[in-house]
């Protein structure tokens, strides 16, 4: 469902993606790991479109990313790590405009609206202006948004920043829901224990390169003695930065 | 804070000049050859003016006083709506009010803020003219010096000064009625105003009635424009203290710099004082409304069917429709400018004019004025409207990046939509401009045609250009468009502004004479080609740059 093949992004002086290559199967939890200015967000936004790799390719449900953006647009559903909104908007008006966006009829806006505000808990404040909202009620109608048009990939940059621990519960409820439902869900996050948690696989990356792919167990016992995930990542991150010296 | 502010000026520069270099030389050709085009073009203007003999000096003087009055005019707006964000909106002032500082000293560094952002734009754009008529007036070099100092900068303070009081009045009103109230009474009690100063108070001395025969339609058609000077206000000073040494002697000279700088004293007096008793309380007001603003409001724009538009055009128009109108900055400046078409309008409108009366170059030359009106309307509105477009998406823009269609739609709806409303408000004007200045029917379509062109010119040069130039983290259209693009934008609009009227002149002369339709031929082609330049070039760099765009 999701194809990265070589992919690189250069910045001026910086790598900040170098070439990463790897397959996401439909249905399927993908955790994104890595610390902070690993590559995560750039790979990200270079997958759903917003920027252009420099080398490589990215392939969204069969569709090219830089060949056929449409097609392959139409497929995802993405939250940004900080959702900036239409400001003057109310989260109404956000929704029915995003789902005018992808060419949902009006009715059908309203039934998916319904249903998601009562999930999300938004009924009581979707019709006030954006410009009001909390980070977290911005970052739950960043949510809604994203599955409005009942995309058949998820791509979520960090998806528990500024969530209460309610809503972090529903989040992640939903997220199984929707990878149990055929949807291919691909997060990214530096919480290991949100990967842990909701992960089929996982993949970690540093300094823009791939580290490993596996799944969570896999990673634990790969020396044959179980360790906790924290513990590995922290070891695998370093032993690279030591070989990068 | 000021020196803080200027450590941040220096650093926002120096990285400009070192990321820049070639644009900000090109820009600065562009904006040169403007100042000295434009100082040509209106050097040329008045020379030709002042050889028709008395007449044309007073349409001169006439022209000019109605310049500085339209600009103070629009300066007090520009600074009253900029005032908005710099005093209220600004999240640097929200910082700054928590610091042990005094709410008037926050005050002060947000005024020379505002001076700035509001006046430095018209500020470039009135040297050709200043320059031009000083010239013609036979100004020397220290009397230039004279007039900048204790003139034209003290004008620009008292442009401030006037709108920061009215600021603080409207805020503080803003208790009782809501934001969008208070500036829609103020828009109608300024039109009112004028219409009343303009037909209530109106004197027709300046030709001396009768004596003059039929110039007496010129005569009201100048009045109309701009009445008779009138004495209270900075644009009369300032055209007086730009006289030359045969008209104004050094005594009066003297006179009208000190009313500038006593008047500009007394005005930051009594500002400062109104601030420091007031401004605080103010922001408080505002932030109270920010807080209340959250109730609920039923939202109809999205669900309306807009026929012959689909989905994704129909969710851009609502949405860019919806954000105007909750944009005060946006919407109030339109209606300001909308009830200044409407005074000039009504004006126009006067029954006892009879242009027909009139010898051909006048009645040709009202025609010419008209048009060259329409263009600056037009340029004004694209770069204060259009040009914003773009960077107003803001950090959403992201939103529509991932959308599943071509960033070529959302350009297009953008567009449209600016050449819908400002094509159909300037046709509007230029149709009942030509009616009631009773213009013939072959020239009132040659210029309706002109103004086709200049639309689609500007529009896509404001837009295209708003999009190479794009500031997706400024909140604030007034300095978006105040920006170095804007001036940019701004300034080629003018350029073209001026070779349309150019070629409209030699057209309607030529038809006039009898010319050969040839020579009409070559120059409509020249505005063609001219226009097709305009058009095409601005849109494919601005859709270059949104589609290089990576946030």
């Amino acid at each position: 469902m999701i194809k990265l093949n070589n992919l690189s992004k250069q910045f001026e002086t910086t790598l900040a993606v170098n070439q990463l290559s790897l397959e996401v199967s439909k249905g399927e939890l993908f955790s994104f790991l890595g610390p902070n200015g690993a590559g995560k967000t750039t790979t990200i936004k270079m997958m759903v479109g917003l920027m252009t790799p420099s080398s490589g390719s990215i392939e969204m449900g069969g569709f090219s990313v830089k060949t056929e953006p449409k097609q392959a647009k139409a497929l995802i559903g993405y939250v940004p790590d900080a959702a900036f909104l239409y400001q003057h908007l109310t989260g109404q008006e956000l929704l029915m405009m995003v789902g005018q966006l992808y060419s949902m009829e009006n009715k059908t806006i309203q039934q998916e609206q319904q249903k998601l505000s009562e999930r999300l808990f938004m009924t009581e404040w979707l019709g006030d202006r954006i410009a009001g909202y909390s980070q977290g009620m911005k970052q739950r109608l960043a949510f809604a948004s994203a599955f409005l048009h009942k995309p058949e990939i998820l791509i979520i940059d960090e998806p528990m920043v500024g969530l209460d621990p309610k809503t972090a519960r529903i989040i992640k409820d939903m997220l199984k829901e929707q990878s149990k439902a055929g949807v291919t869900v691909f997060i990214s996050t530096h919480n290991l224990h949100v990967a842990e948690e909701l992960s089929d696989r996982i993949a970690i990356i540093n300094r823009g390169k791939l580290l490993g792919v596996g799944t969570v167990d896999s990673f634990r016992s790969v020396s044959g003695e179980k360790e906790n995930l924290e513990e590995r990542f922290l070891r695998i991150v370093e032993e690279e930065e030591q070989a990068g010296h | 804070m000021f020196r803080a502010k200027r450590q941040n000026i220096r650093g926002f520069l120096s990285g400009v000049f070192k990321r820049k270099r070639l644009e900000i030389l090109v820009s600065s050709i562009i904006v040169l050859g403007l100042i000295f085009g434009g100082y040509r073009l209106f050097l040329s203007g008045g020379e030709f003016l002042l050889r028709q003999g008395e007449l044309g000096e007073v349409f001169l003087d006439r022209l000019f006083y109605l310049g500085w009055s339209i600009i103070f005019y629009l300066l007090v707006f520009s600074n009253l709506i900029t005032g908005l964000s710099t005093f209220y909106r600004s999240p640097e002032v929200a910082f700054l009010m928590t610091l042990p500082l005094d709410s008037s000293q926050i005050f002060r560094v947000k005024f020379v803020e505002n001076l700035i952002y509001s006046s430095w734009a018209l500020l470039i754009l009135g040297i050709p003219l200043t320059l031009a008529y000083g010239k013609l007036q036979g100004l020397s070099i220290a009397q230039y010096g004279i007039v900048f100092f204790t003139g034209i900068l003290p004008f620009l303070f008292i442009a401030t000064v006037s709108a920061c009081l009215l600021l603080l009045l409207l805020v503080t009103l803003s208790r009782y009625l809501r934001m969008r109230t208070l500036f829609v009474l103020l828009g109608l009690v300024f039109t009112a105003l004028f219409y009343l100063y303009f037909n209530v108070s109106q004197q027709d001395t300046i030709l001396g009635g009768g004596q003059l025969g039929n110039f007496r339609a010129l005569g009201r058609y100048l009045a109309n424009l701009s009445n008779n000077p009138f004495p209270l206000i900075p644009s009369y000073w300032l055209s007086s203290l730009f006289l030359g040494s045969e008209s104004l002697d050094w005594l009066e000279r003297l006179f009208f710099s000190a009313l500038f700088i006593t008047t500009a004293a007394a005005g930051w007096e009594l500002v400062s004082w109104t601030a420091d008793k007031q401004y605080f309380r103010s922001y408080q007001i505002m932030e109270s409304h920010s807080s209340a603003s959250r109730k609920k409001e039923p939202s109809r724009v999205f669900s309306l069917s807009w026929p012959g538009l689909n989905g994704p055009t129909k969710a851009l128009v609502s949405k860019d429709l919806v954000q105007f109108m909750r944009t005060p900055q946006q919407w109030v400046q339109f209606l300001l400018m909308s009830f200044m078409i409407a005074v000039y309008l009504i004006n126009l409108s006067d029954k006892s004019v009879h242009f027909e009366d009139l010898p051909a170059f006048w009645q040709t030359s009202i025609y010419i004025f008209n048009f060259g009106f329409m263009g600056f309307i037009l340029a004004a509105l694209t770069a204060r409207f259009v040009y914003p477009m773009i960077s107003m998406e803001g950090r959403s823009w992201w939103i529509l990046q991932m959308s599943p269609f071509s960033m070529k739609k959302v350009f297009i709806e953008k567009f449209w939509s600016a050449f819908f409303v400002l094509f159909t408000l300037t046709e509007i004007v230029a149709l009942a401009s030509n009616y009631f200045l009773g213009q013939r029917i072959e020239i009132a379509v040659l210029a309706s045609g002109f103004l086709l062109l200049t639309s689609l010119a500007l529009i896509s040069l404001s837009l295209g250009l708003g999009a190479v130039y794009a500031q997706f983290n400024e909140t604030n259209p007034m300095k978006i468009s105040s920006g170095y693009g804007g001036i940019i934008t701004i300034v080629l609009s003018l350029i073209y502004v001026s070779l349309s009227v150019l070629a409209l002149v030699l057209v309607i002369n030529l038809y006039q004479s009898s010319g050969a339709s040839g020579y009409i031929g070559l120059i409509v082609g020249f505005v063609v080609v001219l226009t097709t330049l305009y058009t095409w070039l601005p849109l494919k760099w601005g859709f270059q740059a949104v589609k290089a765009y990576e946030p």
